[in-house]
């Protein structure tokens, strides 16, 4: 590479501009007319020579502009990739440190709906009545009251004090959903069949 | 009170509409021999009623002293109490 710049009289390194500018000058003072036939040989040579020095330099040039376009999209991927673990590893860090402190018995937490929960789940079994709907309605309220709770517990599962009590109340929502619902399909069932 | 709630029961939607008992029916006049104190016949129109009461109780108490197996005997009550309520439900039906 440095033997084309050397022909242009040039160093490596330098802009597109100066490049020109001396590719012209050149070329004007090799291509000219009214020449010796001696010199005319010479001063062809040299104008090829120049020609195509100057053509390899400028795609040379092309191609590094080309490969920087690409390593600069490619470093912004890479950036952006890092911010997002960076914020991953702040998140787990902190899970870490509420477990660490739950271990060493720093913090006893309360679920904030499981009373709420369990006394819901209950109350639809004494729902039952009127084929469970009232009771179904009440199980379903549990479930969604508690279901916050429940993303609270799946990040710290032993870090709460009443993760019992939650536990049972959906557990007994779940039963008064289910059972009362059963019961509804088979006496369609069998209004069907009769029918 | 007896009197007030012989006098104040609820109908049955499904009884009314359908003609077919539903899974709480039996549950007023039940609890209404509870409380003349007769407990067979009670347990005899609506036997979950008790169990559902005993349930009751034992939530009231887990929730004010907070028993650490509370839970536990919780689920197993109920679940023993929704066995009752659906057995004693299929018998009726047949």
């Amino acid at each position: 590479m440095k033997k084309y710049y050397d022909i242009l009289g040039l160093k490596e390194g330098d802009d597109a501009k100066e490049i020109e500018k001396q590719y012209k000058l050149l070329s004007k003072e090799f291509g000219g007319d009214n020449l010796d036939d001696d010199l005319k040989d010479f001063f062809k040579k040299e104008y090829d020579k120049v020609q195509e020095s100057y053509k390899v330099i400028m795609i040379s040039i092309e191609k590094e502009g080309q490969n920087n376009k690409k390593t600069e999209e490619h470093t912004e991927k890479l950036e952006e990739e890092i911010t997002k673990l960076k914020e991953e590893v702040k998140k787990q860090n902190l899970k870490i440190g509420s477990l660490k402190e739950v271990k060493k018995g720093n913090i006893v937490q309360e679920l904030p709906n499981a009373t709420s929960t369990l006394v819901l789940g209950i109350l639809s079994v004494i729902f039952m009545w009127c084929y469970g709907v009232p009771g179904i309605i009440l199980g379903i309220i549990a479930l969604s009251v508690s279901s916050k709770d429940k993303d609270l517990l799946e990040i710290n599962p032993d870090g709460y004090s009443n993760s019992g009590s939650h536990k049972a109340g959906r557990i007994c929502a779940k039963i008064g959903i289910y059972v009362p619902l059963c019961l509804i399909l088979l006496f369609i069932l069998i209004f069907i069949v009769s029918s | 009170m007896i009197e007030f709630l012989e006098k104040n029961m609820f109908d049955c939607f499904w009884v009314k509409n359908f003609n077919v008992e539903c899974l709480g029916c039996g549950f007023q006049r039940s609890l209404i021999f509870l409380l003349e104190g007769n407990f067979k016949s009670s347990l005899i129109t609506y036997p979950a009623l008790i169990p559902i009461l005993i349930l009751i109780l034992y939530l009231i108490l887990h929730l004010v002293f907070k028993f650490t197996n509370g839970h536990r005997w919780i689920i197993f009550m109920f679940i023993i109490t929704v066995s009752i309520m659906t057995i004693n439900y299929i018998i009726k039906l047949i």
